[in-house]
């Protein structure tokens, strides 16, 4: 493979798995059952693998950074001939039956090719700024770009939705390989395959919907995924955390959970992972900024199996403190312009209103096939989240898609759906019978 | 760094021993989606009453579930508690928390001593039709002074196209008076086929419902339903959100099923057969009443009016729409006052008025019959009278479809 992304393959394939998204528990489960033996299509709908992972500052509970666990998957796809990966493509239709599934792939043009050494020559005179997804927005970047500086396949692309075309074409003429293609075309392709992964991933639910946090009122109000980047040596501020409203270093923060999770108003099942990766965030913070305070509001902080030890190490900072009480209301202080949550204290059996420089939302996971799900025969539970078996049994779901779950979940699922696909392909067309000689005394 | 808003007080040491017979009543009269209350909070922070430290509802809630029949009817919080929803607006648990401390008014109000005021609106409610202690006889008195005629069913004889409500407040009170005049002109201007119902009319006494007397609401509603049968009309407009609300929402099952409107929505949906005409006051905030809007969705009638105004700019308070903060009369509080202040600091008016005045607006526009006067008090207790008007939204429209105002020669009641 070397990170290229697949030819259009041009007949028909079979015996084969179908991955849908390129995110950590798709990657998994692409190499768990190529590094098996069998051939795998892995769709991704951006133009680099990674997903959400890749955005991470850090993982819980080690606080090794995402790095760790992509680098060491990219280089099993490199150096793996059967995973055959398209970026920039999206499942638009699966038929068929367990053993026997037609795919119909929808590749958006990437306007960049194959002979893109990612050197970097067509980004510098680009014109167009814009706001950087990977960042959720805060940072611009131009319209052709890497994505980041972990991407797979280490390839530039461009956003048709910015881009000025035949009307700048600069990047065509600064790129020194003739790599860029403008008038690259979409295309279609046809898969044949004995089973599915549907690994589609989460996106933060929308934080602007809950009306009572402010969140796009204030700018000190953020995500828990912006705070992510904030953390991210390759984030927009460098790793530093300091306030948006004024640049100055963040010395007090309130983590607000249940920012639409476990709420019957936005998202009525509990998120999972958002208790943990607050307390990762805060002690993320702590390292940055020693000075500063970490509040953490919560109805009840779940820390489920080992990782309560994780929550207690957190917890025993001094500079970790947690109110038992959900914050529903955020206010400017009319003098000093910092913000103040506020909060019924559980435990002290007072209203409680602190002021603190910036308010992270603990904004839950929904499933990223709320919207954009392909034609299939594809069941989904009442809260988006992929109900797996409705076909009968070829079609399994892994990581957020199924359920929200965390980093190590996701990818442990991915290989048990690895696994059962491979079942379905073996059942659809069986090994020949062993045959066994018996000694004959 | 942290503050709060008192001293936690001595947590007095509870028997919980739930009682099992007493959250089977309360769920009977309301439901059991208290049931699901886990006491995040959401609901004592998004109360009016949040930053005077009562913990309402949640306390309540915590009652409710475990059965606490004396904790729950001792409450003070039971009688501060003005219905207003927000609390329910935003509750991650979809816990019907109006309905909850209704019925715990009710089983409290067949079992207890209510306080004194409010005990005197539902003795008046039940002996003249009205919670102001008014003779029933003069339920129409207002009319003569309208300057316009004003329809009686019962002398017209005919079917009207508007059945025109008009609700205690705008028949009885000085200031509802003044209102229910305006819009009795603007009705005449736009040449409305109307008529009132005059002393056949009694108070739907919606928020004496909400206030526990559910049985006095259920006689009211019998003698409107058995009086509005008599008649042929089109729809029911009411200036009262209260009156709209169980007139719309619980009548049906009273046996009287109508189309009501609020009269911003019936005419907002007239406002261009109207010749409107600059007034003095140039800029206006606008209060959402509870009942109108977060009870029943109407956020947008009150604004076109208001924005119809030739010349008038509408500020609007940080809290607005769903999020608008209630004057305090719902719910019984209208008739609840002294109880409320002993114990509150300050009344739910008294914050709003002042939100209003911090807008820097001429005018506090209003579209229900207990703002007028609540609001135009609270400017008084809170020494700011004569920073803002209060005007009901059909006042300014009436001085405004008037004949253009001479040089000079208008000027703003206040």
């Amino acid at each position: 493979m070397s990170g290229r992304d697949a030819d259009p393959l041009g007949g028909a394939v079979s015996d084969g798995i179908l991955v849908v998204g390129g995110g950590i528990a798709g990657i998994t489960a692409a190499l768990e059952a190529a590094e098996a033996g069998v051939q795998v299509y892995l769709v991704e709908k951006s133009a680099h693998l990674g997903g959400r992972v890749a955005q991470l500052a850090r993982y819980f509970p080690k606080l090794c950074p995402p790095t760790c666990g992509l680098e060491i998957n990219y280089r099993r796809l490199r150096e793996n001939r059967d995973v055959h990966v398209f970026t920039t493509a999206e499942v638009e239709e699966i038929r068929g039956e367990p053993g026997h599934y037609e795919a119909t792939i929808r590749r958006h043009p990437r306007y960049v090719n194959d002979r893109c050494t990612a050197c970097g020559a067509c980004s510098a005179p680009c014109p167009v700024e814009r706001p950087n997804p990977f960042d959720y927005g805060m940072s611009t970047t131009k319209t052709i770009s890497l994505g980041h500086e972990m991407a797979f396949p280490m390839k530039y692309s461009i956003d048709a939705s910015t881009c000025l075309f035949d009307d700048c074409a600069k990047c065509v003429d600064a790129c020194p390989y003739g790599a860029v293609d403008l008038h690259m075309e979409e295309e279609r392709i046809q898969l044949e395959v004995g089973a599915v992964v549907v690994a589609t991933g989460w996106q933060p639910y929308d934080a602007g919907a809950i009306a009572n946090l402010a969140f796009g009122h204030y700018p000190d109000v953020v995500t828990n995924v912006m705070l992510e980047r904030m953390l991210a040596e390759n984030g927009p501020t460098a790793g530093q955390v300091l306030r948006p409203s004024d640049g100055t270093p963040v010395r007090s923060a309130a983590f607000v959970q249940c920012a639409g999770s476990r709420d019957r108003l936005h998202l009525g099942y509990c998120s999972s992972i958002c208790c943990l990766a607050s307390l990762k965030e805060a002690s993320l913070l702590l390292e940055r900024n020693p000075e500063a305070t970490a509040h953490v509001f919560f109805i009840d902080l779940r820390t489920p199996g080992t990782y309560e030890a994780f929550a207690t190490k957190v917890l025993a900072h001094p500079n970790v403190r947690t109110t038992k009480g959900k914050v529903a209301d955020i206010l400017q202080d009319p003098d000093s312009g910092q913000l103040v949550v506020v909060a019924d204290d559980m435990v002290a059996g007072a209203m409680r209103r602190l002021p603190v420089d910036l308010v992270v939302l603990a904004s839950g996971m929904e499933p990223s096939l709320t919207q954009g799900r392909p034609a299939a025969e594809v069941a989904y539970d009442p809260d988006g989240f992929v109900a797996e078996g409705a076909d009968g049994g070829g079609i399994f779901a892994a990581g957020c898609a199924r359920a929200p779950v965390d980093v190590a979940t996701a990818t442990l699922d991915a290989t048990a759906a690895a696994m059962r696909a491979i079942r379905v392909l073996r059942q659809a067309t069986p090994l020949p019978a062993p045959t066994v000689t018996v000694p004959v005394p | 760094m942290t503050t709060t808003e008192k001293p936690p007080e001595a947590l007095a040491p509870l028997s919980l021993q739930p009682d099992r017979a007493f959250t089977d009543r309360l769920t009977e009269l309301a439901g059991d989606s208290f049931s699901s209350c886990y006491q995040c909070g959401t609901c004592s922070v998004v109360c009016p009453f949040s930053a005077q430290g009562t913990h309402l509802p949640r306390q309540e809630m915590l009652f409710a579930q475990w059965g606490l029949e004396n904790e729950l009817l001792s409450s003070p919080n039971l009688w501060i508690c003005t219905t207003c929803g927000n609390c329910a607006r935003l509750c991650p648990r979809e816990v019907d928390i109006p309905g909850t401390i209704r019925a715990a008014r009710d089983l409290y109000v067949a079992a207890r001593d209510i306080p004194r005021e409010l005990s005197t609106a539902f003795e008046s409610t039940s002996r003249h039709g009205n919670p102001l202690g008014q003779s029933a006889r003069k339920r129409a008195a207002w009319a003569s002074g309208a300057g316009v005629d004003v329809p009686v069913m019962a002398k017209l004889g005919r079917r009207v196209e508007v059945l025109f409500f008009t609700e205690c407040y705008w028949s009885y009170h000085p200031r509802g008076i003044e209102a229910a005049q305006a819009m009795a002109r603007v009705m005449a201007a736009l040449g409305t086929d109307w008529a009132i119902l005059g002393t056949e009319e009694q108070c739907v006494a919606d928020s004496q419902r909400l206030a526990g007397e559910t049985g006095l609401f259920e006689e009211a509603a019998a003698h409107n339903v058995e009086t509005l049968r008599k008649y042929e009309f089109g729809r029911i407009v009411t200036p009262d959100p209260h009156a709209y609300n169980a007139l719309r929402n619980l009548y049906p099952h009273y046996g009287g099923t109508y189309e009501v409107q609020h009269y911003t929505q019936f005419l907002a949906e007239r406002m261009d057969d109207l010749e409107l005409h600059a007034i003095p006051q140039r800029s206006v905030t606008f209060h959402d009443p509870c009942y109108l809007g977060r009870h029943n969705g109407e956020f947008e009638a009150p604004r076109r009016l208001l924005e119809a105004i030739p010349g008038v700019d509408l500020i609007e308070m940080g809290h607005c729409r769903e999020d608008g903060y209630c004057c305090g009369g719902g719910g019984g509080g209208m008739w609840n006052s002294s109880f409320v202040a002993d114990h509150v600091d300050e009344r739910l008016a008294e914050v709003r008025v002042k939100e209003a005045i911090g807008t820097g607006a001429d005018v506090l526009a209003v579209c229900c019959p207990f703002e007028v006067s609540l609001f135009e008090d609270a400017l008084k207790s809170t020494g700011n009278d004569g920073k803002i008007v209060v005007r009901d939204i059909v006042e300014l429209l009436d001085e405004s479809h008037g004949p253009a105002p001479v040089a000079g020669g208008a000027s703003a009641p206040g």
